[in-house]
């Protein structure tokens, strides 16, 4: 059994907790060999002592999740103030009215910096930078077929749509007559497409509807088809109740036959 | 080469900001474990973090190296935690546990370790965390700071103005309840 007195002179929780971390500041070695002779004599301290080591033991497990600290990249830290700054809800903390001013204050510098040129004429619209050098005239530009992203098919459109504003603008000849006659062509063609597509649709549609009517009708049948088996399991186990019950009357009625003497 | 935390001070306050950046990289994780452990939440602990290198950077001009730069930082950051908890008005929250992800687990196993005793690792770190969250503020920090930071009792008078013996009694009382509660949960 342990002896539960301690007969310790001084402060027996400050002398335990120097002892536990063995921080006896400038006092030094007097307390802790003072308390050292003390802990031979008294068993309540070495439990207290060892307990309170157990639970040193394990505050030890005892760890913070990994942080996600992001002001601690050394990567992305150029200067203090943007490192320690660099937490999105910093951003957020700034009034609406705030962030709506910076960004216009922002976007009026930049187009002032880039020298913004902004034309709409017979050209179309059109942007320009002082970034950017000025447009290159038709001699600079090297041959459409080495453009990016212009095809040879592009090009034959382009001179197909030239040549049918060329014939508007001209006066009804045969030529014309002709061509005009081939545009109706053309038009019937392409109606002839549509339907077709059209007709196609409609009919892959009406697969589809059929698939779906098809799969729903599968599925009842399998519905069904398990219903009747829980229903089956559940009629004979129906039967089996009632031959249990069957049984059991049977019994009893044996066992009133039994005690009761025939007359 | 090696600064110490008084050579980046003196540095930083010349002007030098790579000087800063390395104290914050120096000390953030520190600082960090601090908060999470006094305040308890993750996101406000980074908060806290955060804030703390804010205000050193701004107050840095006027530090004269009265203390160590770290101390100087944990009372910063105490004081940041301690307007944490007064503005919540509640004890620090522990987290609740995610849903145990096996796998997750498993790579964070020791190598030596099952998965078994890693669970009962978590269990009970979960244990220490939750009796922590409920032990008084004063108790709380004065072993946190002892216990992770090893600070010398001393350093913790002086860090949270109260007499050495103070310390010393806060640490003992908070051990004392932390011992019966996780005896109490390991015979549940």
């Amino acid at each position: 059994m342990t002896d539960t007195t301690c007969t310790y002179m001084g402060n027996r929780d400050e002398a335990l907790v120097a002892y536990l971390y063995d921080d006896y500041g400038d006092s030094g070695a007097p307390d802790r060999t003072a308390f050292d002779a003390h802990l031979k004599t008294c068993a309540r301290c070495r439990t207290d002592l060892r307990a309170l080591g157990g639970v040193r033991e394990q505050l030890a497990r005892w760890n913070p999740p990994e942080p996600n600290l992001t002001f601690g990249n050394p990567q992305s830290i150029r200067n203090p103030q943007s490192a320690i700054r660099n937490d999105v809800r910093w951003w957020r903390q700034i009034p609406a009215w705030a962030q709506v001013a910076a960004a216009v204050l922002v976007l009026g510098a930049s187009i002032g910096l880039a020298n913004f040129d902004i034309r709409y004429d017979a050209g179309g619209l059109s942007v320009r930078t002082g970034w950017m050098s000025t447009a290159k005239t038709a001699a600079e530009v090297a041959p459409a077929g080495a453009q990016a992203g212009v095809t040879r098919d592009d090009l034959v459109a382009f001179g197909e749509s030239l040549r049918a504003e060329l014939r508007d603008q001209q006066p009804a000849s045969p030529a014309a007559v002709s061509a005009r006659a081939e545009d109706v062509e053309v038009m019937r063609r392409v109606r002839a497409i549509v339907e077709e597509s059209e007709r196609r649709e409609k009919r892959d549609l009406a697969l589809k509807i059929a698939e779906a009517i098809s799969d729903f009708d599968a599925q009842r049948r399998q519905d069904l088809a398990k219903f009747g088996t829980i229903q089956n399991s559940t009629g004979y186990e129906v039967i089996r109740q009632k031959q249990r019950l069957d049984k059991v009357e049977n019994n009893l009625q044996r066992m009133v036959s039994l005690r009761v003497p025939q007359q | 080469m090696t600064w110490t935390d008084e050579e980046l001070v003196a540095r930083s306050q010349r002007g030098d900001a790579d000087s800063f950046n390395e104290l914050v990289l120096r000390w953030e994780r520190p600082i960090y474990a601090l908060a999470y452990r006094t305040i308890g939440r993750e996101e406000d602990a980074r908060d806290v973090c955060q804030e703390t290198f804010l205000r050193a950077f701004r107050a840095l001009p006027g530090f004269r190296g009265q203390a160590k730069f770290s101390s100087w930082l944990y009372r910063i950051a105490l004081n940041l935690c301690r307007d944490w908890i007064r503005r919540e008005r509640r004890a620090p929250i522990v987290q609740p546990p995610e849903d145990v992800d096996v796998i997750e687990m498993a790579a964070a196993a020791e190598p030596s370790e099952s998965i078994e005793e890693l669970v009962a690792r978590q269990d009970l770190a979960r244990a220490v965390e939750r009796v922590m969250a409920r032990l008084p503020e004063e108790q709380r920090t004065a072993i946190v700071l002892k216990e992770y930071h090893g600070l010398t009792f001393q350093e913790i008078a002086d860090l949270i103005g109260c007499p050495l013996s103070t310390v010393k009694t806060r640490l003992y009382q908070g051990l004392t309840v932390l011992r019966r509660e996780l005896a109490k949960k390991a015979t549940l």
